[in-house]
Formats: C-alpha cells, sequence, structure tokens
C-alpha cells in the first residue's frame, strides 16, 4: 500500500480546504493529503469554512454537508455568491445520497461528491479529476 | 154534376126531329121524375154550346144529327162532359150502333117508338146512378193509379206465365230498367237462379195465399239488390187465377244497417269478453241491459239471477260478499237517482279481494237511457303498493338512521331530504337545511362570510372550487356515479367554525321522472387524522433513520480512514500481528457500513420513497458488472463462478443501479452459503415478455420450511453451528426491488444440494418511471454494495 497516494503532479502543492465538523475525519483525510503533497487548512464548520476560504484561496474544498452553526449548503451558496470565492470547486462529503440532497448541492455548482463512509482512493480520484480540470480552466 | 135529387133533373135533349124531342118531353113531364129543366138542341154544334153554358143531370142524345152521326155525337159530346150520362136514342135500323156506343161509354140506349114515361124514367135513373158509379170506379181507379205510380214500393203484375203486365214508375227506378226492359219480361230473370227457386218453391198460384218473404233481385247493371217481397195472386170474378202481384221493397240500406248493427254487436262482445274489468249496464228501468263474462266471475253470479234480469235482484244477490254492504247499496240508489253522476269507488269484499268501481251514465242520442258500472280488481295492485310503501319505508327509515349523511338533491341543486346524521354535522334542524342549496344547508363558512353581499351558494368565488356541489352537479349531468371524492370544507355551526374532512359519493337516480342525486357524506375526519399523525410518524422515523445513519456513517468514514492510513503503513510500518487486527477492524467497520446501508435501501423501500430510475439498459452488462464485482470474492472463496447469456438478449426497462445490486446481492449469497470447490452460475435468458435471471450454487440449500419466510427482513435461516454472517435485509432488499419492478422471483432449493434464484422481470416496467431530476449528473450516484463486502 505504500506509495498509492503518492504526490504526483496533479496534486503536488496543492491547497485544499476541508470543512468539516468532525475532526476524526479531518485527521485522517488530512494525513492522506499531506502524504499526496497537498497543503490543507481545515474549518469546522460552514461560517469558518467561508473565512479560510476567502482568505486562504484553497484550489479545492472538501466539504461536509452537516455541520453546525452553518451547514453545507449554506456555505456553497455563500461561497458562489461571494466573487473571489465563487471559482473554487468543491467536493462535497456527505453521509446522505438522497437526490434531492445532491440536486441542492449540484445547484450551486459541486464538482462532485463522495458518500460517507468512502473509500479514500476514490475521493483521490475525484480530487485529482477536479484539479485537472481546474489547471486547464 | 147537378144535385138532382134535391133540385130537379136538367136535362138536355139533343134531337132534331121535332115531334121526338116533343114525345121525349111529354114522357118526361109524364113521369114520376122531377125535372126542373129541359133545354133542346138540334144540332151536335148547339148542343155542344149548351153544355158549355148550362149545367145538366143527363143528356138524351140521338144518334143522327144532321151535323154529327152515329158514335161521333156521342164521343163528341163525352169529350165536352166527362162526367155527364148519355142515353143514346136510337131508330131500330141503330140498334147497333146503339150498342155499340153502350161499349164505348154511353150509359143506356132507347129505342125510338118503344119508349113509354116509365121506361124513360127507369133509363134516366139507371144512367144517372150508373154514370155516378162509373165517375166513383173511375175516381177510384184513378186513386189506385196514383198510389200504384207513385208508390215507394215496386209493384208489378204478372199473368199466369210469369210474364210482366204491369209495373209501376218505382219498379223501373228499383231494377234500373226501362218500359222497353220490363214489357212481356219474364218475372224470373228479375231474380238470382237460387231466389227464384225459393220463390216458385212457396208455391204460390196454387196455394193461393199471400207471402212475404226477403230474398234478392239483379239489377240491369247485375247489382244484387235485397228486397222484402210481398206475393199474392190475382183473381178473375169467377175466382179463377188470373196472374200474381208482387209489392217490392229494397231493402238493401236495412240489411247492410243489420250487417252493420250485427258487426258493431259482436264488436262490442269481443269488447266486453275481452276487458279485464266486469262491465254491466242497467237500463232506466232497472233491467239488466248487458254484462260481460268477467262481471259474473267477479261477483260470482249464478246464472238463475242473470237470467231474471233483474238489477234489484243482483243487488241482493251480491251484498253478503261485500264487507260494507249498506254503503255499497246507499252508493247505488244515490247513483240511480242521479242519473247524470258519475262515479269512482272501491269496494272491499270480506274475502280479501278489493275492486275499483266506476260509473257514469249510458245515452243514446243525448238522452239518459240507462248506466253503465265498470268493475277493476286491484287485489294485486294494492298488495303491491302496501309492499312498495312498506319497503319505501324501510328504505327511508335506512335512509334516515345511516350512520353517514345522506341528502337526497333535486335536479335545482336544493335538498329534498336529509338524514339525522346530516342534523349532527351541520349541527342545523330540517327546515334549516330541506329545500336550500348544499353549501347553505351544511353551513359553509365562505357563504357566511359574504352574507353581507346577498350571495348564495354557487356564487361565492369560492364556489367553483367546492368539490362538493361540483361532484353533485357532475353526477346531476353526467348521470355517472362517483365515489369517494374527499374535501375539507370549513363550516359554521352555532358560533364556531370547525373543518371537517368529508369523503363525498354520489349516486344518480330518477324519481317521479326528475333526476336526483342521492348524497353520501362521510366525516372521515378522525381517518384524515389519523393518516396524518401516521405521516407524521413515518416523517420522524425517516429522518430520524436517516439522522442517525448520517450519525453513524460520520465516525464510520473516521474510523475506516484511520485504520486504512495504519494498515497502507502511511504511519509507520506494521507487523503481520498488528495488520491481522486491523483488517478485522476493517472488515467489521465494511459490514457495519453495508449494515447501515441495508437498514437504509429497506428503510426507503418500505416507505415507498426508493427513487427508481428506469431506463432501457442491456441486462447481459448488468450481469457482467455484478459478475465482475463478486468474481474476486468466488476466487477467494475457492468457488467456481460461471455466467453464461442467451443469445439475441432484449433490452429491458430497469434501473439499472437497482439490478445491479440485486444481482450482486444474489451472486454474494450464492457465494457465501457455497462451500470451498463449489458452483455458482448466473444464468440471463429471455421467456416470453419476461427475462429470466437464475443465481444456482451447489451449496448447502435452504430447508423446505424456511422457503416462504426467507424474504422477510431480518430473517435468517435457522443452521446450527453453520451460521453465516448477514444482516438478514439483502434479500428483503433483493425482493422489494423486484417487485417495484413489477417482477418476481422464485427458489428451488434442497438441503446440502444447493438453491437457484430465478428473477422474473417483465421487459416494459411495471410501475411508473421515475426520473432523477435534471440538475443530478448520473455518473456521480453510486451505491456502495459492492466496494466493499
Amino acid at each position: 500500500m505504500l506509495g498509492l497516494f503518492k504526490s504526483d503532479n496533479k496534486t503536488a502543492q496543492a491547497k485544499i480546504l476541508i470543512v468539516d465538523d468532525e475532526p476524526d475525519l479531518v485527521s485522517t483525510v488530512q494525513f492522506r493529503l499531506k502524504f499526496a503533497n497537498c497543503s490543507v487548512v481545515t474549518a469546522s464548520n460552514g461560517k469558518e469554512g467561508l473565512e479560510k476560504a476567502a482568505g486562504e484561496k484553497p484550489d479545492l474544498i472538501l466539504l461536509d454537508t452537516n455541520m453546525p452553526v452553518m451547514n453545507g449548503h449554506e456555505m456553497l451558496e455563500h461561497l458562489r455568491n461571494d466573487p473571489a470565492t465563487k471559482d473554487i470547486p468543491v467536493i462535497m462529503l456527505t453521509a446522505r445520497c438522497e437526490p434531492q440532497d445532491i440536486a441542492a448541492a449540484s445547484a450551486h455548482g459541486i464538482s462532485d461528491y463522495v458518500t460517507k463512509p468512502f473509500e479514500f482512493a476514490d475521493l483521490m480520484e475525484k480530487i485529482k479529476t477536479v484539479l485537472k480540470n481546474k489547471s486547464f480552466g | 154534376m147537378a144535385l138532382a135529387a134535391a133540385n130537379g133533373l136538367k136535362i138536355l135533349i139533343v134531337e132534331d126531329d121535332l115531334i121526338d124531342r116533343k114525345l121525349l118531353e111529354r114522357l118526361l113531364a109524364e113521369s114520376s121524375l122531377r125535372v126542373s129543366e129541359i133545354k133542346s138542341a138540334d144540332r151536335l154544334a148547339t148542343a155542344l154550346d149548351l153544355l158549355e153554358k148550362n149545367t145538366f143531370d143527363i143528356v138524351l142524345l140521338d144518334l143522327g144529327l144532321p151535323d154529327s152521326h152515329g158514335i161521333e155525337s156521342f164521343t163528341e159530346l163525352q169529350t165536352r162532359a166527362l162526367y155527364l150520362p148519355i142515353i143514346v136514342l136510337s131508330g131500330l135500323e141503330d140498334e147497333e150502333t146503339a150498342i155499340n156506343a153502350v161499349q164505348k161509354g154511353v150509359q143506356d140506349y132507347l129505342i125510338k117508338g118503344k119508349v113509354d114515361s116509365s121506361l124513360l124514367m127507369r133509363a134516366v135513373r139507371y144512367a144517372i146512378e150508373r154514370k155516378k158509379t162509373e165517375c166513383q170506379l173511375q175516381a177510384a181507379e184513378e186513386r189506385y193509379r196514383t198510389i200504384y205510380e207513385n208508390s215507394a214500393v215496386a209493384i208489378m203484375m204478372a199473368d199466369e206465365q210469369g210474364q210482366l203486365l204491369s209495373w209501376n214508375k218505382f219498379t223501373e227506378d228499383l231494377l234500373g230498367m226501362d218500359k222497353e226492359d220490363l214489357h212481356l219480361r219474364q218475372v224470373k230473370s228479375l231474380y238470382p237462379e237460387e231466389e227464384w227457386l225459393k220463390i216458385r218453391a212457396l208455391n204460390v198460384r196454387q196455394k193461393g195465399m199471400e207471402h212475404h218473404l226477403e230474398t234478392r233481385m239483379v239489377r240491369k247493371n247485375g247489382e244484387v239488390i235485397d228486397i222484402n217481397i210481398s206475393l199474392s195472386v190475382l183473381k178473375s170474378s169467377d175466382g179463377n187465377i188470373t196472374g200474381s202481384i208482387g209489392v217490392i221493397q229494397d231493402i238493401t240500406e236495412r240489411k247492410r244497417a243489420e250487417e252493420r248493427l250485427e258487426t258493431s254487436f259482436s264488436l262490442l262482445h269481443a269488447t266486453l269478453e275481452s276487458t279485464a274489468d266486469g262491465i254491466l249496464v242497467v237500463d232506466a228501468y232497472g233491467k239488466v241491459a248487458t254484462y260481460n263474462q268477467k262481471f259474473v266471475e267477479m261477483w260470482h253470479i249464478s246464472g238463475d239471477i242473470l237470467e231474471t234480469r233483474d238489477d234489484d235482484k243482483l243487488l241482493a244477490y251480491v251484498l253478503d260478499q261485500l264487507k260494507e254492504p249498506e254503503q255499497f247499496l246507499g252508493k247505488v240508489k244515490q247513483l240511480y237517482s242521479q242519473p247524470e253522476q258519475q262515479s269512482y269507488d272501491t269496494i272491499e269484499f270480506k274475502d280479501g279481494r278489493v275492486l275499483e268501481r266506476y260509473s257514469q251514465p249510458q245515452r243514446i242520442a243525448g238522452k239518459v237511457r240507462g248506466r253503465a258500472w265498470s268493475f277493476r280488481d286491484i287485489t294485486e295492485r294494492r298488495k303491491i303498493h302496501e309492499i312498495l310503501d312498506r319497503k319505501q319505508k324501510n328504505l327511508e327509515a335506512i335512509f334516515d338512521a345511516a350512520p353517514l349523511g345522506m341528502l337526497l338533491v333535486g335536479d335545482d341543486m336544493k335538498i329534498k331530504r336529509a338524514n339525522e346524521a346530516i342534523k349532527q354535522l351541520t349541527g342545523k334542524e330540517f327546515s334549516e337545511i330541506i329545500n336550500q342549496l348544499t353549501g347553505t344547508a351544511l353551513g359553509c363558512a365562505n357563504l357566511d362570510r359574504n352574507r353581507v353581499d346577498g350571495v348564495v351558494c354557487g356564487q361565492s368565488p369560492f364556489c367553483a372550487l367546492c368539490l362538493v356541489t361540483n361532484t353533485i352537479r357532475t353526477a346531476l349531468e353526467s348521470g355517472q356515479r362517483i365515489h369517494g371524492v374527499e374535501t375539507q370544507l370549513t363550516l359554521k355551526t352555532g358560533d364556531k367554525e370547525i373543518q371537517p374532512w368529508l369523503s363525498i359519493s354520489t349516486e344518480p337516480v330518477n324519481i317521479d321522472g326528475n333526476r336526483h342525486v342521492v348524497v353520501a357524506i362521510n366525516n372521515i375526519t378522525d381517518r384524515k387524522r389519523a393518516e396524518e399523525e401516521l405521516k407524521a410518524t413515518m416523517e420522524l422515523k425517516s429522518q430520524f433513520i436517516s439522522t442517525v445513519s448520517h450519525e453513524l456513517r460520520t465516525p464510520l468514514t473516521s474510523m475506516k480512514e484511520a485504520v486504512s492510513i495504519v494498515l497502507e503503513e502511511l504511519a509507520g510500518s506494521v507487523n503481520d500481528e498488528q495488520k491481522h487486527f486491523l483488517d478485522i477492524a476493517k472488515r467489521n467497520i465494511d459490514r457495519l457500513s453495508r449494515l447501515i446501508n441495508d437498514v437504509l435501501d429497506f428503510q426507503k423501500l418500505s416507505a415507498g420513497k426508493m427513487k427508481f430510475n428506469m431506463q432501457e439498459n442491456d441486462i447481459k452488462k448488468i450481469a457482467e458488472d455484478a459478475y465482475t464485482t463478486m468474481d474476486p470474492f468466488a476466487a477467494k472463496k475457492n468457488v467456481h463462478l460461471s455466467v453464461q447469456f442467451e443469445d439475441k438478449l432484449p433490452k429491458a426497462v430497469v434501473d439499472g443501479d437497482k439490478m445491479v445490486q440485486v444481482v450482486t446481492n444474489l451472486l454474494s449469497n450464492a457465494i457465501k452459503f457455497t462451500p470451498e470447490d463449489g458452483k455458482v452460475s448466473l444464468l440471463v435468458r429471455c421467456q416470453g415478455e419476461e427475462l429470466a435471471i437464475a443465481v444456482s450454487d451447489t451449496g448447502m440449500g435452504i430447508p423446505k420450511d424456511a422457503l416462504p419466510k426467507i424474504f422477510d427482513q431480518f430473517y435468517r435461516v435457522s443452521r446450527p453451528g453453520k451460521e453465516i454472517k448477514g444482516t438478514g435485509l439483502g434479500l428483503a432488499i433483493v425482493n422489494r426491488i423486484v417487485e417495484a419492478h413489477g417482477g418476481r422471483i422464485e427458489v428451488e432449493s434442497e438441503v446440502d444440494k444447493g438453491s437457484t434464484f430465478t428473477v422474473f422481470m417483465p421487459l416494459s416496467p411495471k410501475i411508473k418511471p421515475d426520473i432523477l431530476p435534471d440538475a443530478v449528473d448520473q455518473t456521480l450516484e453510486k451505491t456502495l454494495v459492492g466496494k466493499s463486502a
């Protein structure tokens, strides 16, 4: 398993913002991403996430849906309304895979989503795809 | 002619010889004849002149006159004085001429030189009397001839040989013949042959009697007419039969009238006998004029009583049969005393029968001649009416007592009838409900709010949407029944408003030729409330499960990642023993994940909230996807997994992902329950309008008593000592998905031999296709089953 998620050009030095209120999940994903040579910023709710997104200008946001203070859908809406952050790609991390939830998120322009519990390999593939599309504009 | 007896005779002597003339005068003077005047003429012309100017009782005429001779003189005189008796005076040598003159009409003749006063007197008297008699006979004959000629009957006389001698004008008219047709005609030619034979058989001539018969004659144009003939013989003075006379009356019209009358009587009789009513007609004298058999049967009247034709006897006979004989009799007497009156009433018999009695005067030419009675047995009809009345009362009782609110609405949309349940629903009395429009009767709050403007049911802005009046109106107009329309009304009862849920059903009916609707109103408020509570409960449950699942999944994600990171030696190397236990942890995390997914899936399927993305799919690809997913697991367990497809499998409209889940689950079970070196096969074929996907294994099989339960949630076959792990939801989920597609699963199994699960899927969807929102990218939808077995 070593080296499976070694960094490559696509993820090298990409800055990824993880917005999730679950510290254990953030810890494991952050660990994985750092191993893939990504720089990681975290936030534990939507409000903090917006501040970090505006301040850190991440290349990608991994966004949980169910959070206190401001949930993922609300943060996404604000994200898209702010010219400074409206173009940042978002992958939703969600425990709900109801079509209406996906549709709600898609309405505000998510690039992809994964359903918890997910395989990190799948998440990584999606991150690479999004970053690749971003790099090609 | 002068009245000679009273005033003396006035005599005219026509004699050219003076001596003869004087002689006659002297003889007349010597006779005892009372003579008042004698005039003489010596020439015929003078005599004629005297006749013109005077009145005479008799003429004495000499046949030898200077200006006329012989019979000529007499003829001339007679012409001028038709009723005057004439005695001819002749010489011996003229006796023959005198006799001839007597034959011509002269009353007598005297021979000159042989006349004395007594002879002259006798001759004069005789001549006067004879003339008088002749005149009388002539007058009589004239009268008879007038009658004969002008009679309105035909009179014919025939001789012994049957040849017509005389006939009157009517005969010609009757037979359409003229004098030439009848002259010397044989009488028998005037009759049809068979009628002549009847006449001959009477033998009138032989028997000499008078006969009357009805027979027929033939007119000139061949038309046969009916006649009544009186035949008698003609006899001479010596009693010999000289011929026959027939007096004939045309009775053709009478015969036709008789036939018409007979036809009418026949029709009347047939009508009387064919009617179901008993008919009796009594004349003004209380005599039974006519009746029909039905009358006899109705009243059980004996023939003896009927023969008397006595209405009083009839009445007395029938009174015993009646419940109220006095009343019956009183009515009869009253009607007989009022001939013009018509009447209708009913009569009740002791034996339970009931008759309707109609009576009206019988009129002929506008005058009352009697009374007609008509009786109709209405016993059965009354029984039916009583039964119908009872049934109606029963229905009304049911209507009134029904636990549902019941309304009868007319085609004017007004309530004609309501029951107790409506009263309870509305809190109103019947007087406030009946004859009101539905909304007004029920107490529609919308109308109440608009009362200021005088708005009635159907006129407020809300009425267009009112399901109650619209349903009733539709039922009235279409004649179709409508069942179970549910609506919530806002009703005002007293001071408060209530909002009951009602279920409306309507049934059009026809009452007395008019359209009505029976409306059943069921108060379903309690049921609706229960449904809403159940719905709320289900929502809560769904939310609970979703929330719980979410809450479970999030820590599972962290756990799984954390273990994976260590297993992958990203956090440092691990020894085999550590790896073993970490594998255990990871496997159980995956197992927990599957359980959560199964529970969520099952909950969605049970609540009917599972969305199906129905599209045309290649079943072969679905099967291959499932095969690809499960092959590694089969290989790991050393179970041989094979797949086989029928050629040219048609595409089917299914939810592709769900079908992959189904086939994967069945393969997973087959592999799970098959020991090492066993076989699992997947066969996909087409069977009619269905696809058949069969998963067979050589595993441990399912006991027969467990087969009916294997699709129950959380059911797991009891295998003591051989427990295989599982959630008990897999087959339940598979079964629900297949059923949702309109398919079915069949299972064949034998313990220790193996099982075959066959899924039958219709090629066309049996459920309404459910399309996912356009905003969702189908490729983003993933299931976890199969990714982490």
